[in-house]
């Protein structure tokens, strides 16, 4: 795709602006990993889980930005060189986009979670997810597997089909109880059986 | 809780003095132990074994028709309860009949010489019936575990069935069954 120099340079000029400005907000908010490494079970406050959303949506968009200059690099080697100083680490985002080893824990337990009875909580069956959690880049990238693992979640619900009740009836017939059978004359038991097979 | 009819007080009388071991009708008794006793069954012919528990059966059965005014009147379980007490009385093990269909099995938990004294036993239960309800029965044996011996109660023909078709490899429920012209689903009773 060819794209002419103007627009080029205002899609650069409108990245660089947007960065500088997710700079100067990590900036004055602290640092997520500060306010979460106390307890790896306490949820990450709204406004800190807000910021992750928007910076998060901030980085797609500007790496489709970016993935298209790259492919025109060939073309205007200049645009080039502009992108690649753009880096995602020049926003100023205090987490790791990719997810660590210990990160990819939480990432394996979530779907183990689906498989139990609802009720079941999916932090309680998983003790993995507790120790990965231990590093503060570890807790950034658990609390995104776990907002993108919700609905998948939610949309995992047990569909269970129960037994009509049955109707009152006489399923087995017996010909006299055990007392009847106490009391019947002996020699007319025996004798019913000494017929047999003649 | 009912209790049995059968009443065993003073049914062994030890006369120590005179060196002998009576039944309360009379009868001398030996007290022998059961080893000697298997080894002997193991020895004998099975007809002469047989020969044996049928009057050992035969005296048990006349004490129980001497005991029950009216034998042939007698309930299932009045029997019951009489043939297992001289079993007991004689230490052969604990008598129960079971009914599977219309077939009569008598069952006997305990016995101490299931591996050897099975004709003794059969005898034993032919010999109690005639005595005590003037019937003349067969006792086929049906099965036999370590300490613990079935046998159906039926005419002389149908024991020969029976044991023809357990010969061929049939179970005794599926011979009992055969007996009776149905299928294995006879449903038992216990007594």
């Amino acid at each position: 795709m060819a794209a002419s120099r103007s627009m080029l340079e205002a899609l650069l000029a409108r990245v660089q602006k947007r960065a500088n400005e997710s700079r100067a907000v990590s900036q004055v908010m602290p640092p997520l990993e500060a306010a979460s490494a106390d307890s790896a079970e306490t949820l990450p406050p709204p406004r800190a889980a807000l910021r992750d959303e928007v910076v998060e949506e901030e980085i797609e968009e500007y790496d489709d930005e970016l993935i298209e200059i790259i492919d025109d690099a060939d073309v205007i080697p200049q645009a080039a060189a502009a992108a690649r100083a753009i880096e995602p680490a020049a926003f100023g985002a205090a987490f790791d986009r990719r997810p660590t080893i210990a990160s990819i824990k939480p990432v394996a337990a979530a779907p183990r979670a689906a498989t139990f009875p609802a009720g079941t909580s999916a932090v309680g069956t998983s003790p993995a997810a507790t120790s990965a959690v231990a590093t503060p880049a570890a807790v950034s990238a658990a609390r995104l597997q776990v907002a993108r693992a919700a609905p998948a979640l939610e949309g995992l619900r047990a569909e269970t089909v129960s037994p009509r009740p049955i109707a009152a009836t006489e399923i087995a017939r017996a010909q006299g109880s055990r007392g009847e059978l106490r009391a019947t004359s002996f020699l007319e038991l025996l004798d019913a059986s000494l017929k047999l097979g003649s | 809780m009912d209790t049995s009819t059968f009443d065993p007080t003073r049914a062994v009388v030890f006369d120590l003095a005179r060196g002998q071991v009576a039944l309360e009708s009379g009868g001398s008794l030996l007290l022998l132990p059961a080893e000697v006793v298997a080894t002997a069954c193991a020895q004998l012919d099975a007809t002469i074994v047989r020969q044996l528990g049928a009057a050992l059966g035969k005296q048990a059965g006349a004490r129980v028709r001497k005991r029950l005014a009216q034998a042939g009147a007698a309930s299932l379980e009045q029997i019951v309860e009489q043939l297992a007490g001289e079993l007991s009385l004689g230490g052969f093990g604990s008598l129960s009949v079971e009914r599977w269909g219309q077939a009569l099995v008598v069952r006997v938990d305990g016995y101490p010489l299931a591996g050897h004294g099975q004709e003794l036993l059969g005898g034993y239960v032919e010999g109690a019936l005639s005595a005590s309800v003037e019937r003349e029965v067969t006792a086929q044996p049906l099965e036999r575990t370590a300490q613990s011996l079935r046998f159906l109660l039926c005419n002389r023909s149908a024991g020969a069935k029976v044991k023809a078709w357990m010969l061929a490899g049939s179970s005794w429920g599926d011979a009992l069954a055969a007996l009776q012209g149905a299928k294995n689903d006879v449903v038992g009773g216990r007594v």
